[in-house]
């Protein structure tokens, strides 16, 4: 059964959470200790156990992970209609619209509490803020001062020039997620292209940056290139544990989280292609009617459906063969989607930008 | 530090009472906004005051902490007032008329001043498949409207869609001052859907040009002086990893701070030329010239006769994105697999010898 880690699928699932959550309590706030988190930018975000929020920075180069204590579980499931979010988040912020960005949307499975990676401002100085808000739109700042939290640097390769602080050179992280006990992380250099998938041991140890995989894609078992993962999400396949990953070169592909070792070289499956100008920007895993399905928002193409029945059928291709790759189809009336996540079992959370105006809605999985 | 001008403070509220029995007035001084002139306890200061932006309704007030003294009321905002911004401060006790107060941010310098300073590659003649490009610009830039603003245009003058990989996160420096843009990678790389349904942005033979329109704007939120092109022809695709043995290096003479001189027989990747090749165990100064055929470094400290290595990492690249160890998309069934394979699994860093006398 696919499922986003942290997301209970079924109210035996949610109940085996909940229980796994009370015993893991101590070892997800181990390591963490209490100051200021710094942050010099806010990207991607990712929740794990108890409340415990990965931001990605990438101008920082670290990933910091935060203990919300936003760990009440929900209520009753409630719909989400947030209209002119990105005015609102401007006005709490003191600016206006057109100097804010909305680097990333995610729901804490826990509380359902929906969190917000803001930048104020657009240039070299604009400020990192985590907001979050409720169903209803109450906007609130989660502080970074005197919380409890933790961070790891990721390493970067020799400065251009050793001593000036204003390296140009930035692996700007593109998706974050924890999957058992580990933070996977994609990200893209602005300068080599390379690929740069890193897994990371969580609670962070001061020994370990974890571990960076080559990854490479090979197009019909002919042409094979490294490529950098745009985005992926954690879905199991026969108890198995992968990532599904969109590549930057448009393959989806599947590979297993257990061969993200130190050295490996990974050589994604490919379970689809999709056609030209398509950017996967966020997937949301999920079951229904005893089938399997990846709901992925593609900056050209609205909302796509995957069918992901028996992923496990797909092996590498090793003959120059067209791969059959899964069906999907094109979810009619839902544009202008820019982060799509993970709100509860029945239903995703979408941010859309239509003429400027951004809206948080709830959308029934289909 | 950023001043405000407090263009009005209303009315004061004239319903009877003893809370507005004083002149209630509302200021902004040293960051902080500050009502005074009322004498009733106010235990709940978020209920009776709040900063918004603007004039609309339903939006929530500015962040940012709140102390009471004696007759004081002090709102200290979260982020200071941003230049063209009006604010509305409002401070209204319990069953009294709202006292309201304009505000204004700092003024905001609307005179265009940044430009597109120059693309790399600087040569006039880009491989059909070039990897990427990078736009320099004079001072920072706002983030979040790159791909409005960059386009690829045909002999014909029309842009040519999908021609970038378009990134949300837009690939800048720390600074913002330099915009990496990459071809979209599915075009380029053989055997794709992508590739194969409408084939690569670039085409041998053609011309094209690279615009950056004016509309781009700088981190202050104005646009460009004026827009930028690069006009260039393409060339063949360049599949064939650079070789470091093809390299010409022209050793400067011990005793003297000369320039060591590599050059290249084709253009190599500006941003990682500064980076990834580098003299072992010398301090010095990169620049590079010739179009980015021609690597210079002049040492901090003259040079002595002797050996010494010049070293490259392998992730250096050329145009196409061709690595030292291996070139961009490798054809696994062209027969130098094997080689590839061996070069891949080995050394990270190449190194050439060369001499001063």
């Amino acid at each position: 059964m696919p499922h986003l880690t942290f997301t209970g699928r079924s109210l035996r699932a949610t109940a085996l959470f909940f229980a796994g959550a009370v015993l893991a309590f101590s070892a997800s706030t181990a390591g963490l200790t209490t100051g200021k988190a710094q942050l010099k930018s806010a990207g991607p975000l990712a929740f794990g156990p108890d409340g415990i929020l990965f931001i990605g920075d990438s101008l920082g180069a670290s990933i910091v992970a935060v203990d919300t204590h936003d760990n009440k579980p929900a209520g009753a499931s409630t719909a989400v209609d947030i209209k002119g979010i990105n005015r609102k988040v401007a006005a709490l912020l003191g600016t206006t619209p057109e100097q804010i960005l909305i680097n990333d949307v995610k729901v804490n499975p826990v509380s359902k509490n929906i969190y917000l990676s803001v930048s104020r401002g657009r240039g070299p100085q604009a400020i990192p803020v985590i907001l979050r808000t409720d169903a209803a739109g109450n906007l609130k700042e989660v502080p970074m001062d005197n919380v409890s939290f933790a961070a790891v640097m990721l390493p970067n390769p020799p400065a251009t020039n050793p001593g000036d602080p204003r390296d140009p050179r930035i692996d700007t992280i593109t998706e974050l997620a924890y999957v058992n006990g580990n933070v996977i992380v994609a990200g893209l250099s602005n300068e080599e292209f390379s690929s740069n998938l890193r897994s990371i041991p969580y609670p962070f140890q001061s020994v370990s940056r974890g571990t960076s995989v080559e990854i490479y894609h090979g197009s019909h078992g002919r042409f094979e290139t490294q490529s950098p993962v745009r985005t992926f999400v954690p879905y199991k396949i026969q108890d198995k544990q992968y990532i599904v990953a969109a590549y930057t070169c448009t393959p989806l592909v599947k590979i297993p989280v257990s061969e993200l070792k130190p050295g490996s070289k990974l050589e994604g499956t490919t379970i689809a292609e999709l056609g030209a100008g398509n950017r996967p920007l966020d997937m949301v895993a999920y079951s229904k009617n005893n089938h399997e399905f990846i709901l992925m928002a593609n900056s050209n193409r609205g909302v796509m459906k995957l069918s992901t029945d028996h992923l496990e059928n797909y092996k590498p291709i090793k003959a120059p063969t067209e791969p059959a790759g899964v069906p999907y189809e094109t979810l009619a009336g839902l544009k202008d989607v820019k982060h799509l996540t993970s709100l509860d079992e029945s239903n995703a959370l979408v941010l859309i930008d239509a003429a400027g105006s951004m809206d948080l809605r709830s959308l029934p999985l289909p | 530090m950023l001043r405000a001008w407090l263009l009005a403070i209303a009315a004061v509220a004239l319903t009877a009472g003893p809370a507005t029995a004083q002149k209630i007035s509302i200021q902004y001084e040293d960051g902080d906004f500050k009502v005074t002139g009322w004498t009733v306890p106010v235990p709940d200061p978020e209920g009776v005051f709040g900063v918004y932006v603007g004039t609309g309704n339903n939006i929530p007030p500015l962040l940012g902490s709140y102390s009471a003294g004696r007759g004081l009321l002090v709102f200290h905002p979260r982020f200071p007032l941003a230049p063209g911004v009006h604010y509305r401060a409002v401070f209204q006790l319990r069953g009294e008329d709202p006292v309201v107060a304009f505000f204004d941010g700092p003024p905001q310098d609307t005179t265009p001043v940044t430009r597109v300073e120059q693309i790399y590659p600087s040569t006039n003649v880009l491989p059909a498949n070039e990897l990427k490009l990078y736009v320099y610009f004079s001072a920072p830039m706002s983030r979040g409207e790159a791909w409005q603003h960059i386009r690829l245009l045909d002999e014909a003058g029309k842009a040519v869609p999908l021609a970038f990989l378009e990134l949300d996160q837009e690939l800048w420096d720390p600074d913002n001052q330099r915009l990496t843009v990459l071809f979209d990678p599915g075009r380029i790389k053989r055997g794709l859907v992508p590739e194969q349904e409408i084939g690569p942005p670039l085409v041998e033979g053609k011309k094209f040009t690279i615009a950056v329109d004016k509309d781009w704007q700088d981190a202050r939120g104005i646009s460009l002086v004026e827009g930028f092109e690069k006009a260039f022809s393409v060339g063949p695709a360049d599949r064939i990893s650079p070789d470091p043995k093809q390299w010409k290096i022209t050793a400067p003479k011990a005793g003297t701070s000369d320039a060591l001189v590599v050059d290249f027989p084709k253009p190599m990747d500006y941003a990682l030329l500064q980076r990834l090749l580098s003299v072992a165990g010398i301090a010095g100064d990169i620049t590079v010239d010739r179009e980015e055929t021609e690597w210079r470094f002049t040492p901090h400290a003259a040079w002595k006769a002797g050996s010494y290595s010049l070293v490259a990492d392998a992730t250096l690249e050329d145009l196409a994105g061709n690595h030292l160890d291996r070139a961009f998309d490798v054809d696994t069934q062209d027969g130098h697999l094997e080689e590839d394979e061996s070069r891949r699994a080995g050394t990270k860093t190449f190194t050439v010898p060369f001499e001063t006398r």
